[in-house]
């Protein structure tokens, strides 16, 4: 095999490289198409799942870290300008600069990664994952956090203009909201058959002077499905996120040995679009999934 | 041109598209050409479809008697979830556009070969890996979900899903890449003079193919993932027992699986369009109706899913939604049969094998097409929904139309790439068992289905005995015509007469090229004319096929 | 000398005597004559089952006017390919004649009707399911519990059977359940059909307009494929004559089950009434008999007597005991019969293993 390595760059089903690059762009794009349409399907299931149950979501995305969420999406969009400045030095020919800067989007994947790393341990140590596996006795929140949503939602209260009074925590209501969830007994949140209509959700919109929206696991069922659609998404996200990575380094290599010019750099942009796709999607699935609470 | 260049053809060689320095297996399975690619996916997806074919003849015996016959039941539940599972996913998708597109596309178009020939050969062995992945899930005994996978039957700790669905996923891949490597092909390698409206309409069919497999089958992707998962880890998306809905799965499964039935049929109505208009030499009639309703179905398919699920409890308006949308859908469809009918008027039809398998076609496709009405109409298919009706109906369209339009094209291009012709009376005989045994197998199960036996039934109430038997014999028929296909093409590749370069007087640009095409398919760039003006070509009985008017008169012209 | 393929002896005879044409056209008119031995109704038909519910007149009327067009069109389209096939077959020294490839106005004409013709089949189609799929108020309510591989049907006064007992003329609702996978309640001869989703109810009407003879019944059949036995996951549908027939037997059903009745209900799926193992041991001479079981607490295997006490708890906590007699069965044994019978049902049960299945 390999009868079109002969001459350079140029296929020998091609006329000129222009049309070869222009063939190979496009392949691209419609490549990534395919990869919008991918995630697209875990989209669904997440505006179909939050649209039938909206309170779970509200409720499970308050144990995602904001902080965390936030890094890896500055991480990202910079390791996107980085990758978008290697393409264009790779364009102007200067290679030298062009490796460096794929070295720093590499350094961008990496901590992407690691910071994944940390929250997902967070999230497997105290059982907070999918259906099967998810176990509401560990994974109920810890006295700082709900102490944390507490204050966070005097705070959003006052900003309403709400006086101390009405912000001040009321005793438990007849059988939702304030009461302390370490002393509710446990008990599963992963029925066998889930009910017609989720449980908590309409009095937690209707009742907003209750307290602060901490919901006890054993009130919240089905937590375990916001779960379930994160570690999908973010998981199938950082699968990309490595691939990307992996194509990364073979540019890098490529471009070492000197494989590039100015002429023909069409690899380099594939790459960076290929990147660019990567970032796009954290982009989404950020506020989606983390800011939503 | 040196010797040594793989354009040279060896003409005495019975390995079909055996180029000068390429010879041997290695050379074969590691080859970039797109003919070669095409071959191989045929050879593949033949041997899928002869596997799958022996299952349906199984179930068929088993279904003779409402008593064992010769498997249990949860035998027969494996035998007709790897009949159907083979036949889409490894036969029917790839058939047309990966193994005849591969080898027509490019010469059609006037290109030297697809735009990323490794990204082919790629595709194949994603093929390949994908096929093997599916043999796993038979040895760990097997799956008994049907091919659709329905939650939570399929999540209920079946081993078996979790490699079907991995093998599934390749696959997918497999015709993604397939898909847009054609894409860009048309849209980049087209030769000066090939405008979109001079292309060929198989063409055209295999562009609204390569649309709908970039946009649906990522959909079919993440859904297999997410069985897979459900499967290896209980994330309970599906599963009601986790709080899933297993209903969603099916609106996932269907919104790829629907669109899949015209990534099957599309590229039929491509070939049927140039064989009809080719073999009555006569010019298609209404090309850019054909070429745009080709589009439009493909984007409409991707609207109709719902329709699958007029019985799964989703509601009421959203079925008369889907069923509204189904009925559109029909349209264009059914007008394309009336392009083909017209396309005859005032021809000169040859009755060759291809057209007897493209007359056949109008003719299967037509009832396979009408009694889609039955199942569109609310009313009518809560009664016929999941039973035999159904069945034929999706037989009607699936094998009535596009096997039966691969045949088609199989028999219009082999002597093209293999260089030979084979046995036109063989053909005949072929193809008239096959219509017949198709014919008498399925009729049957459109009254079966009505009196109401459900379809995926191991045993059955005695009422239905007679069609069950019935059904069975012409099955057997349908076997034969195939055997006997079998044994004359393979026939043909060692003793079959050589072949002209245009054997049937075809006016698009393969015919121009040698049968089989040299490795990069034209000496020169062809110019390019009206694909369906046959007015420069006459028959030269000296070498039993059609040149051109220009061409000069060959020495010694027998009467 | 090469000749033309379409030249041979055989050739010529086969378009001499059978062409393709003639072969299909006799295809065609068999076909023909095949539906249209198709148009009783009320008996039933070539195509459709006998009529037994309110909407199978409607429905089978919409089922027929979408068949008579969906013929005239198969009709006329063969025809006419039939006859150009034959008019403009190849023949020597004849070219074929120069007509236009494109007609806009002949398109639009021939793609006009199809389309008004979907519009009525979506309409009538439409008006007929949105009666098929909404109950009436006042009908008599029947619960369905569908699971791997039987309907059990569940009556207002509690009473239970494994066969679908309607009365004739009034609309009964069927509310269905599933407690495993999707299956499908379908009865062919009332035209109606719904899948069982487990996690939600679905629910179906009817009204039965034909009583069942003695001794006989229409079929319910599960269609929706659902394992193993999917196929032999059917069930009978009685009709009475008169609501008060149907009242007396369904007030007859809230008396106690006997013995057997419990037995055919419930264990007869898995364990046979002679000595022979099917999914779960045999039960003929278990009362009384030793036998090796696996102790769930310790994980030996120990040999008791099958006394009452075994018995009972072997029918409410299944796993504790598992029989070892012959092989090892599996722990599979629906758990939850400790809700699903009354005391007064387990206690008939073992009554009847130990007088009766001696």
């Amino acid at each position: 095999m390999g009868d079109d390595h002969h001459h350079g760059p140029l296929a020998h089903h091609f006329d000129a490289l222009e049309q070869q690059s222009q063939a190979a762009t496009l392949g691209m794009w419609l490549f990534l198409a395919t990869e919008v349409l991918l995630f697209a399907g875990l989209f669904c299931a997440y505006t179909v799942y939050r649209a039938t149950h909206p309170e779970v979501f509200e409720f499970a995305s308050k144990y995602l870290d904001t902080k965390w969420g936030a890094i890896n999406t500055v991480v990202l969009i910079a390791s996107s300008w980085t990758v978008a400045l290697a393409v264009r030095s790779a364009a102007l020919g200067q290679r030298q600069k062009t490796s460096i800067l794929l070295v720093l989007t590499l350094f961008g994947a990496a901590a992407f990664m690691g910071i994944k790393g940390v929250e997902y341990s967070h999230k497997f140590h105290r059982d907070l994952v999918w259906g099967l596996y998810f176990n509401p006795e560990n994974a109920k929140p810890h006295q700082e956090q709900i102490e944390a949503w507490k204050k966070e939602w005097a705070r959003e209260k006052a900003h309403e203009g709400y006086g101390e009074e009405e912000i001040a925590i009321r005793p438990a209501s007849a059988d939702y909201g304030a009461r302390d969830p370490e002393l509710s007994p446990p008990q599963s949140s992963a029925v066998p058959i889930p009910p017609l209509q989720p449980a908590g959700s309409a009095q937690a919109h209707d009742d907003e002077t209750v307290g602060p929206v901490y919901y006890s696991l054993d009130k919240v069922r089905n937590v375990h499905q916001f779960f379930g659609i994160y570690f999908c998404m973010t998981g199938l996200h950082a699968l990309h996120v490595i691939v990307g990575a992996i194509v990364i380094v073979w540019i890098l290599l490529r471009n070492v040995r000197g494989d590039f010019t100015p002429e023909y750099h069409t690899p380099v942009h594939l790459a960076g679009l290929y990147w660019h796709l990567v970032d796009l999607i954290w982009i989404f699935l950020f506020p989606l999934l983390y800011l939503i609470g | 041109m040196s010797l040594d260049s793989p354009n040279s053809y060896l003409k005495k060689t019975h390995c079909i598209l055996g180029y000068k320095g390429q010879t041997g297996i290695l050379s074969y399975l590691l080859t970039l050409d797109h003919k070669r690619i095409g071959v191989m996916y045929l050879i593949s997806t033949m041997t899928a479809f002869l596997v799958a074919g022996l299952l349906a003849l199984g179930v068929r015996t088993e279904l003779l008697s409402p008593e064992k016959i010769m498997v249990t039941p949860q035998q027969y539940n494996r035998m007709f979830t790897l009949h159907g599972a083979i036949m889409i996913f490894l036969f029917i998708i790839p058939s047309v556009p990966a193994a005849l597109g591969n080898i027509i596309l490019p010469i059609m178009l006037g290109a030297k070969d697809v735009a990323f020939p490794r990204l082919n050969l790629l595709s194949y062995w994603l093929w390949i890996v994908g096929a093997v992945t599916a043999l796993v899930a038979i040895s760990q005994g097997g799956i008994d979900t049907g091919w659709t996978f329905y939650t939570p039957y399929s999540t209920s700790a079946r081993p078996g899903v979790i490699a079907m669905a991995v093998g599934v996923f390749i696959l997918g891949f497999s015709s993604i890449f397939t898909g847009l490597n054609f894409m860009v092909t048309m849209h980049k390698l087209r030769p000066p003079g090939m405008t979109w409206f001079r292309m060929p309409l198989f063409l055209w069919a295999l562009y609204a193919t390569a649309l709908m497999q970039i946009i649906a089958t990522p959909v079919l992707g993440i859904t297999v993932v997410l069985l897979g998962v459900e499967n290896i880890m209980g994330v309970g998306i599906f599963d009601p027992k986790l709080g899933g809905d297993p209903v969603l799965f099916q609106h996932f499964f269907w919104f790829y699986s629907h669109p899949a039935v015209y990534i099957m049929i599309v590229p039929g109505f491509g070939i049927i369009s140039d064989v009809i208009s080719i073999h009555a030499r006569k010019h298609i009639f209404g090309y850019s109706f054909i070429a745009f309703s080709s589009v439009a179905i493909a984007i409409l398919s991707f609207l109709v899913w719902g329709h699958h699920m007029f019985t799964s409890g989703q509601s009421t308006v959203v079925n008369v939604i889907f069923s509204a949308l189904t009925f559109t859908i029909s349209i264009p469809t059914a007008v394309k049969i009336y392009n083909w009918i017209a396309t005859l008027y005032k021809g000169s039809i040859q009755f060759t094998t291809p057209m007897l398998y493209a007359l056949a076609f109008i003719f299967l496709f037509t009832i396979g097409g009408l009694t889609g009405f039955p199942l569109a109409t609310l009313a009518t298919d809560v009664h016929l929904h999941d039973t035999y009706f159904v069945v034929a109906h999706f037989h009607y369209v699936m094998m009535g139309g596009l096997v039966i339009a691969m045949l088609a094209g199989l028999h219009h291009w082999w002597p093209k790439f293999t260089g030979r012709m084979y046995s036109e009376t063989w053909g005949r005989v072929a193809c008239a068992l096959i219509f017949v045994g198709f014919n008498i197998t399925f009729l049957t199960q459109f009254l079966m289905g009505a009196q109401g036996m459900p379809r995926r039934y191991y045993t059955y109430v005695p009422e239905y005995q007679i069609y069950h038997q019935t059904s069975t014999a012409g099955s057997y028929v349908l076997g034969l015509g195939f055997l006997v296909m079998l044994l004359y093409l393979v026939h043909s590749l060692f003793k079959g007469r050589p072949a002209p370069a245009n054997p049937w007087g075809g006016a698009t640009l393969e015919w121009r090229c040698s049968s089989p095409p040299r490795y990069d398919n034209f000496e020169t760039t062809p110019t390019v004319g009206d694909p369906y003006d046959f007015s420069d070509l006459r028959y030269d009985p000296s070498i039993g096929g059609w040149i051109s008017n220009d061409a000069p008169v060959a020495a010694g012209k027998a009467s | 000398m090469i000749h033309d393929p379409t030249q041979g002896a055989f050739a010529r005879a086969l378009r001499r005597t059978a062409t393709p044409g003639r072969a299909l056209a006799g295809l065609a008119l068999g076909v023909l004559l095949l539906v249209l031995a198709g148009c009783g109704a009320k008996t039933g038909s070539l195509h459709l089952p006998p009529e037994d519910s309110s909407v199978a007149p409607r429905v089978d009327w919409i089922y027929y006017f979408v068949y008579w067009i969906c013929l005239f069109y198969l009709g006329h389209i063969t025809l006419v390919m039939l006859w150009f096939l034959w008019k403009y077959r190849r023949r020597p020294g004849v070219e074929p004649q120069a007509s236009p490839s494109h007609n806009t106005p002949l398109e639009i004409a021939w793609s006009l009707p199809p389309c008004v013709l979907v519009v009525f089949f979506f309409v009538y189609g439409f008006q007929e399911y949105v009666d098929i799929s909404t109950p009436p108020a006042d009908a008599y309510k029947i619960q369905c519990i569908a699971k791997q591989w039987d309907f059990r049907f569940v009556y207002p006064n509690g009473g239970k059977s494994k066969e679908l007992h309607v009365p004739k003329g009034e609309p009964v609702e069927v509310v269905l359940e599933s407690e495993d996978v999707i299956h499908s309640f379908y009865i062919p001869r009332f035209r109606i059909k719904q899948d069982v989703v487990p996690g939600r109810f679905t629910e179906v009407w009817f009204t039965a307009t034909t009583a069942t003879k003695p001794g006989e019944h229409f079929w319910l059949f599960c269609a929706e494929y659902c394992g193993d036995s999917h196929s032999f996951m059917r069930s009978k549908v009685i009709v009475h004559e008169n609501r008060a027939d149907f009242d007396a037997w369904v007030k007859a059903l809230a008396k106690p089950l006997s013995g057997e009745e419990v037995f055919q209900m419930y264990c007869a799926s898995c364990h046979l009434k002679t000595e022979a193992a099917l999914v779960g041991p045999g039960l003929k001479g278990v009362y009384g008999s030793k036998r090796k079981v696996l102790d769930a607490e310790t994980g030996r295997e120990i040999e008791i007597t099958a006394d009452e006490d075994y018995l009972r708890e072997s029918i409410l906590e299944p796993g504790k005991k598992l029989s070892r007699m012959g092989r090892e069965f599996p722990n599979v044994m629906d758990p939850s019969f400790a809700t699903k019978l009354k005391k007064s049902e387990v206690d008939a049960v073992i009554r009847y293993l130990r007088d009766e299945l001696k």
